[in-house]
């Protein structure tokens, strides 16, 4: 039951008066409260008296304080004298303070395509650069004749004393001057070779287990390299690295 | 001419076919009246059709009015069923046509702008009374009152605000305004 301080109400229904006046009771609750203020005389009366404070204090609202403006509060906070320098100054960090300032989707959106203008630029990069490799190792003219270009993958060897093992001294020796008339006596001698070898008629094998236990028996540099197909090794005309060696091995046997 | 008579006596004198009576009746009363219909409401426009028809209601009726209650009380009573009627009505229009209110127009009132200067003049006495009457509440109940009507917030919101029992802070609202009603009733304004 609610008291007003001076009196009682001796109506259960007026604990409702209030919720029912600023619309915030159940739907059960209303339809009976009004029911019951239809009818009951007291509830009626209380009602009315209750309304009319209300309204008195709604319409003093709306008069005195309705058409005022909401104030706009600014806070002055103390910063210190650096950190307003440091504001002012133009500049790249200026710039990024001022990108972080804003809003957190803004923010986002921006060093999401950043991100993406820098990997499309260095995709561009890659793929332009790479192509231009191909095209210089596949076309330039003026590497038609300087031979291989194993010079500049070849791993470093450690210098190694002459005579004491002469077959690696002779390849670095090659490799490391890539002069085109070397490769091309190195090319003439070696299709020399391939032509001795073949004036014999030429049997192709099949490669084959027993074949390859045999080849282990032979000295290496007697060795032959496994035939996997019909083909004669003599038909490719190309210049061969076992070539380069039998032709160096002639010159030191010689 | 009619202003040291009390409500049963106009009511007589209407009765008896002066129009002049009856309107006395309205200026005294068309206000409570019209509050109590914009607290069953909470729309200044229907309260305002309302508070009409509910007097419209009682001039008719006058001749049934047998003095067994008060005047107020009648009024009352006829405001009340006034009310009940207009929002029977706008709930069947509202079921047959798509309402397309948003009730933004709820709970608002618009002062007339065609006031005269006498009634100008018992505006400004009443606003002062009512600001003096809050002023002088309990800071407890004047808590409350602020929060519901200025600061718009609901029961649960003021009971969460300030940590108390939804029943209490009803219990407050409804102590403040009856203690409203008492200070305004005490200082009654000269109706011109």
């Amino acid at each position: 039951m609610l008291s007003n301080g001076n009196h009682k109400s001796s109506c259960e229904f007026t604990a409702d008066i209030v919720s029912y006046l600023y619309d915030e009771i159940g739907a059960t609750e209303r339809v009976r409260f009004e029911s019951h203020l239809a009818g009951c005389s007291t509830c009626t009366d209380e009602f009315a008296g209750i309304s009319n404070a209300r309204f008195s204090v709604f319409e003093w609202q709306k008069e005195s304080f309705a058409q005022l403006t909401t104030p706009e509060i600014v806070i002055p906070y103390r910063t210190k004298r650096s950190d307003v320098e440091m504001q002012s100054t133009v500049g790249f960090f200026a710039g990024i303070r001022n990108l972080l300032a804003l809003s957190n989707w803004y923010s986002a959106a921006a060093l999401a395509g950043g991100l993406a203008v820098c990997l499309g630029f260095g995709f561009a990069a890659m793929t332009y650069f790479g192509r231009d490799d191909r095209q210089i190792a596949h076309s330039d003219p003026s590497n038609a004749n300087s031979g291989p270009v194993a010079p500049d993958v070849a791993p470093p060897m450690p210098p190694m004393p002459v005579g004491e093992v002469k077959r690696p001294v002779v390849a670095v020796n090659a490799a490391k001057k890539d002069s085109p008339v070397r490769y091309a006596q190195a090319a003439r001698s070696s299709q020399e070779n391939r032509q001795a070898k073949s004036n014999g008629p030429a049997i192709v094998k099949p490669p084959s287990l027993a074949n390859d236990v045999a080849d282990r028996n032979v000295a290496p540099q007697n060795r032959k390299a496994p035939v996997l197909n019909g083909d004669s090794d003599d038909d490719d005309k190309s210049l061969r690295l076992t070539d380069l060696f039998d032709t160096v091995d002639a010159r030191i046997g010689g | 001419m009619f202003i040291n008579l009390t409500d049963e006596q106009l009511v007589e004198l209407a009765v008896s076919e002066d129009s002049e009576a009856f309107g006395e009746i309205v200026r005294r009363w068309e206000r409570k009246i019209f509050a109590l219909c914009f607290g069953m409401l909470g729309r200044e426009d229907d309260a305002s059709d309302a508070c009409q028809e509910a007097f419209i209601a009682a001039y008719r009726n006058l001749k049934n009015f047998r003095g067994e209650a008060k005047v107020s009380s009648w009024l009352h009573r006829i405001a009340v069923n006034q009310c009940l009627t207009t929002k029977r009505r706008s709930k069947s229009r509202a079921e047959e046509f798509l309402d397309d209110d948003d009730g933004s127009q709820e709970r608002t009132f618009v002062a007339s702008p065609h006031l005269s200067p006498a009634r100008t003049t018992e505006k400004v006495e009443r606003l002062t009374l009512v600001r003096q009457a809050v002023g002088a509440l309990p800071s407890d109940l004047r808590q409350v009152i602020v929060m519901k009507e200025f600061e718009e917030m609901t029961f649960q919101e003021i009971s969460e605000t300030l940590e108390l029992p939804l029943s209490t802070v009803k219990s407050r609202l409804y102590t403040a305004l009856k203690q409203l009603k008492l200070k305004l009733e005490r200082t009654p304004i000269e109706v011109v």
